[in-house]
């Protein structure tokens, strides 16, 4: 748009062959930046201010060495976090539990995604409604419940008592329960998306791979797999921050130790007021956070290449 | 190759029947075009052929054997989609290739037999590319090929031009014509076009709402439609209320102010007839009914004029282009062919009586 003002006043320029014409068109220009500008601050005043800053001086806290300590070298923070013990465990224990809710979600969800876009039945209508109800419960209610549910004398208990199993490892209070509350609250986040990326496969695009001979398995691992693969990795990337970061589920469903990085971060600064160390398991947390972002953003531009 | 039969075939959707008891038998070779207008069933009639839709009742046989029970990917059937044939993924060479490395060929045979298709349709230089470098044009001669490169025997086309502009539409359908011949396969080919039928298929079958209304060849169609639906979808008709009256020679229709001898019919006193006649079948005749020209269209090679005729209201009529019509002349034209339905009962009328001599009494 503004290439083809400025092609424009150069042609007036060139046809009336004053100076006039570019001082116009230049001063046009100009006005039109500062609205743009205008336009960008406020958000970008927003995101300096309170989270670019606070970032940076984050990081320069942890690469301050604490005044009395013996080596003052600037990694002397980080060596003292990672060579907590606890701390190390909590960072390990944080990326496994994860690792292993994200590959559960998205085990679940896959099926589930595949169903609700290829089956129409009743079945199928119920299921595409009922799938979202707890993207509408509070984490805080939903983490309650699944406690309820997964105690020593909760339902399941009582039902594997039932079915004569009595010993069982415990459910909550662990890492088991932490897995099952983020999986039954991330499941319609994955299925939508998922979905959405199924739902943009064109018909025809299967029924010509049935129509050459490729059977439903085939069909999937060859066409659809591949054309999913942008929302896929989406998915398993944002659903890894989010877990990752998560911070009311683990505390009330996770046990005292170890802890996950959420929950040991809130501790450090309100409760232990170590803020040094808090500072530096955040800028920790987000180096590995940001790897999956690179990931995210990879995806994200390729589809946008992809798309027509 | 081979002969496809379908058997009084059903479809519901809900209440409505999609398709209802359609008959079909398509010859070794034959290029069928189911034509119809959008919702008339022809669609889902060759998903049903293709096995996309299952039918709730009839039979379809290849070559004698039942296939309805097969899903797709058992079907000798190839299928080119109207639009999003290719996968995206993958190159052409790819895409073509794909339903032949199912097949577990050698690399060597898979190689060869994906150069001659794209030979085939004239894009040997294409396998390296990806779909999206393709034009439209070249993305549906893929879609040809890979139909055809497993060798199936009945090769299905779901309107595989309506995404083409019209002057590539038009070469796209001649090539697929020579190809067809060249190859020699039993094809179907669903389109709304009744231009691309007309110029396309051996034979054509039209549907209306769900039922088979007619199976014939272009010209065969285009002289004598069997119902009234044919008669006014196929080409440009004149329709005429008509009245019938019991006569000596057979029935007189009195169609506005013509008076027309239906000789071979036996239809009531005083029972509606609908008239049917062909642009180029008006004619001018000194004999004939005075009527007012209206509007004249030059169509390249022909004129095309509106005609306003006393009791009937507007009547179409191709005329020469070196014929001399103006806007606002008087002319006195006649039918000199028609077609009277009634009911389901059809009688060809070969020329019609003079005004005067069918009956002087209402005439004067």
């Amino acid at each position: 748009m503004s290439a083809s003002r400025e092609a424009d006043s150069a042609g007036h320029r060139l046809a009336s062959g004053g100076p006039a014409p570019r001082v116009h068109g230049d001063r046009r220009g100009w006005t039109r930046g500062v609205l743009g500008l205008a336009l960008v601050l406020p958000p970008l005043l927003v995101l300096a201010f309170l989270v670019i800053l606070p970032a940076i001086s984050a990081v320069v806290t942890t690469l301050t060495p604490a005044a009395d300590a013996v080596p003052a070298a600037p990694l002397a923070n980080y060596a003292e976090v990672l060579g907590t013990r606890i701390l190390r465990t909590g960072i390990v224990f944080t990326v496994i539990v994860t690792l292993v809710a994200v590959a559960a979600v998205f085990c679940l969800s896959y099926p589930l995604a595949l169903y609700l876009r290829f089956v129409r039945t009743r079945m199928a209508a119920l299921l595409g409604v009922l799938f979202m109800v707890p993207l509408f419960v509070p984490v805080v209610i939903a983490s309650f419940a699944m406690i309820t549910f997964l105690v020593g004398h909760g339902l399941v208990s009582t039902v594997l008592y039932h079915l004569g199993i009595e010993r069982f490892p415990r459910l909550v209070y662990n890492a088991t329960g932490i897995v099952l509350t983020e999986v039954w609250v991330s499941i319609p986040f994955a299925v939508l998306i998922l979905g959405a990326g199924l739902q943009a496969i064109d018909d025809a695009l299967i029924d010509s791979a049935r129509d050459v001979g490729a059977g439903p398995l085939r069909t999937f691992l060859a066409i659809i797999l591949p054309l999913n693969a942008a929302p896929t990795m989406i998915t398993l990337t944002l659903l890894f921050i989010a877990i990752f970061g998560s911070f009311t589920i683990p505390y009330l469903v996770g046990g005292n130790a170890p802890q996950m990085l959420g929950v040991t971060m809130t501790s450090y600064l309100t409760q232990y007021l170590r803020r040094t160390e808090s500072a530096t398991l955040a800028v920790i947390a987000f180096m590995i956070a940001s790897v999956v972002g690179v990931v995210y953003v990879a995806s994200v531009s390729r589809r946008e290449r992809a798309a027509p | 190759m081979a002969r496809l039969v379908l058997d009084r075939l059903t479809k519901r959707f809900g209440a409505h029947a999609a398709v209802h008891d359609v008959a079909l038998d398509v010859r070794d070779g034959e290029l069928m075009c189911l034509l119809g207008p959008s919702g008339c069933g022809k669609t889902t009639t060759l998903r049903m052929i293709g096995g996309f839709v299952t039918p709730d009742a009839g039979d379809i046989q290849i070559d004698g054997v039942s296939v309805v029970a097969m899903p797709p990917e058992r079907r000798p059937t190839a299928m080119v989609f109207q639009r999003y044939n290719l996968w995206p993924h993958m190159t052409v060479a790819q895409n073509v290739g794909f339903g032949l490395r199912l097949r577990r060929l050698a690399h060597a045979e898979v190689d060869r037999r994906i150069t001659q298709a794209l030979e085939l349709v004239g894009l040997p230089q294409s396998g390296r590319k990806f779909p999206h470098q393709l034009s439209g044009g070249e993305q549906q001669r893929v879609a040809v090929a890979r139909a055809l490169v497993l060798q199936p025997k009945i090769l299905l086309l779901d309107e595989p031009f309506s995404n083409l502009d019209a002057r590539l539409r038009v070469r796209m359908r001649e090539e697929v014509k020579q190809l067809q011949r060249t190859v020699g396969i039993t094809t179907v080919f669903v389109t709304h076009d009744q231009e691309e039928a007309l110029t396309i298929a051996d034979r054509i079958a039209v549907m209306h709402q769900g039922v088979l209304q007619q199976v014939d060849t272009p010209a065969t169609l285009y002289a004598y439609p069997r119902t009234l639906f044919v008669a006014d979808f196929i080409g440009t008709m004149n329709l005429i209320g008509a009245r019938a009256h019991a006569a000596p020679a057979g029935t007189v229709l009195s169609a506005g102010p013509w008076q027309l001898v239906a000789a071979g019919a036996r239809w009531p006193e005083g029972s509606d007839v609908t008239v049917a006649v062909r642009p180029e079948d008006v004619v001018m005749a000194p004999g004939g009914v005075e009527v007012e020209v209206r509007r004249v269209v030059n169509l390249g090679h022909y004129l095309q004029a509106v005609l306003w005729c006393p009791e009937i209201g507007e009547v179409r009529m191709f005329a020469d282009k070196g014929a001399a019509l103006g806007e606002g002349q008087r002319i006195a034209v006649q039918p000199a062919r028609a077609l009277a339905f009634h009911g389901s009962e059809l009688v060809e009328i070969g020329g019609p009586m003079r005004p005067a001599a069918a009956s002087p009494a209402e005439r004067r």
